[in-house]
């Protein structure tokens, strides 16, 4: 077969699954769509957190929109205590990182990495020059690139590329590859100088950077975001909503419980704290996942007699994870080799919790 | 009360209600990892309440019940056959069972 064949039969492939982040349509958001007050560094929705050193207070959304505009929701980070003047170690950025097993292609840390565009829509109260960065895990490599909001909450489209970095230390496992940063106001300790790749100092923003937390009338809005290899933004990669989940869930996945209903069978072995019931995940997660419970009793009932052990305090089951599984378990009882039923008695999630 | 408990994988998280498993690429451990190398020290590992001698007591004749129950059809057995128990002079509710079992056993 030809290379003009291949390309004439399977150019389109190199279409598909080309963003580099996940969840850049905003469309997936299994924490909630409302973090009011947010805290600094929690993830808000799926794959993105926003984290802030400051005075200022914020809140962000998923917000949806059917203006004619190309895409269904944004994010938005609504400022609630405006900080109008940023000290040099504040900064508010809104961020994503990348798993290094997903940027092998690139070749980042060789001479032949390739050059990244990032496209995206933006809505800022203020008007100016604005920073996206790009760095990798120890931030011993950052490049910042800027874009300008011309008119006031307007949504206006980007796009920017930045060259392949040819040396430093890129990981390559399943920790964090690349970090994409949209600073919203950032000080003096995390700024430096424009379009080129910055070997010394934890850099955010450009000079230039607009302080957009100065005023409790301030948002910033952003949509549509999608990282792809080559100098040009193409079309927007649109996947179905279940692999965007699916995506989404090897980072962060709840599982639901219906109240009453046995999820797994128990055995005693004698060694109390190791009895459990295992739940298999539908995704392999990135790595063990912290597992929070919200708050319903669990039960183990014990099947030979029916006599049961109930936990109401999350503090009081124990809990090991693995990428695949999790085991849930009441502690033991003192009774070997019995077998048990286990389930929650209210409807319940249990959050599992993998992200960087 | 520290922020943090001991479990015999990982720890618990009181504040954040998170179950943390050791695993170095969790970001809890980690966050766990440089609480403790700023000085915080955990709270041991929760021991379960040794049982009740109520508890234990259910749980030895919960494992011998089955034995004794088979022990109990060969010995009505045993004394049905021989003659030494007459069949109607068995409490009613006793006979009723043994009559069953004998019909699931197929005798």
């Amino acid at each position: 077969m030809s290379l003009a064949r291949d390309t004439a039969d399977y150019g389109h492939i190199k279409t598909a699954r080309k963003n580099l982040l996940i969840n850049g349509d905003f469309d997936i958001a299994q924490r909630g769509t409302s973090f009011v007050a947010h805290t600094a560094s929690d993830y808000t929705l799926d794959r993105w957190f926003a984290t802030h050193s400051g005075t200022m207070v914020y809140s962000c959304f998923q917000l949806g929109t059917t203006s004619d505009i190309p895409f269904r929701h944004y994010h938005r980070i609504d400022v609630t205590t405006a900080d109008v003047t940023m000290a040099a170690g504040d900064y508010v950025h809104f961020t994503q990182k990348i798993e290094a097993t997903s940027m092998h292609h690139l070749h980042w840390g060789r001479a032949s990495a390739k050059d990244l565009t990032l496209g995206f829509w933006h809505r800022c109260t203020k008007v100016g020059t604005y920073s996206v960065a790009f760095r990798n895990s120890d931030a011993s490599r950052c490049y910042i690139r800027e874009y300008t909001q011309a008119v006031t909450n307007e949504w206006e489209y980007a796009e920017v590329t930045i060259p392949g970095c040819t040396d430093g230390t890129w990981l390559e496992d399943a920790n964090v590859g690349l970090v994409v940063s949209f600073a919203a106001a950032c000080g003096s300790t995390y700024t430096g100088a424009a379009d080129s790749w910055i070997t010394s100092g934890n850099v955010i923003a450009s000079t230039n950077q607009v302080n957009n937390m100065d005023n409790t009338a301030n948002v910033f809005d952003i949509a549509h975001v999608q990282l792809e290899a080559g100098t040009q933004a193409t079309d927007w990669d649109g996947r179905p909503v279940a692999e965007e989940l699916t995506l989404c869930q090897r980072y962060y996945q709840k599982l639901y419980f219906i109240n009453y209903r046995p999820f797994g069978v128990a055995r005693s072995s004698g060694t109390p704290d190791l009895i459990g019931a295992t739940v298999t995940l539908p995704t392999e997660m990135k790595s063990a996942p912290s597992v929070l419970n919200t708050s319903a009793a669990l039960s183990r009932v014990r099947t030979s007699d029916f006599s049961s052990t109930t936990i109401t305090a999350a503090t009081d089951f124990f809990v090991a994870s693995g990428t695949r599984q999790i085991m849930l378990d009441i502690a033991g009882e003192g009774t070997s080799n019995q077998t048990y039923t286990m389930m929650f008695q209210a409807d319940t999630g249990v959050y599992c919790d993998a992200e960087f | 009360m520290a922020k943090y408990e001991l479990r015999n994988e990982g720890c618990y998280d009181r504040e954040l209600g998170h179950h943390i498993p050791d695993d170095e690429a969790n970001r809890h451990w980690q966050e766990y990892l440089q609480w403790v190398m700023e000085g915080g020290v955990a709270d041991p590992k929760p021991v379960a309440p040794p049982p009740t001698p109520q508890e234990v007591l259910n749980a030895d004749l919960l494992q011998t019940d089955k034995e004794m129950l088979r022990g109990f059809d060969w010995l009505l057995e045993y004394l049905v056959g021989n003659g030494t128990v007459v069949l109607a002079d068995i409490p009613q509710a006793l006979k009723d069972l043994y009559i069953a079992r004998k019909a699931l056993r197929g005798a």
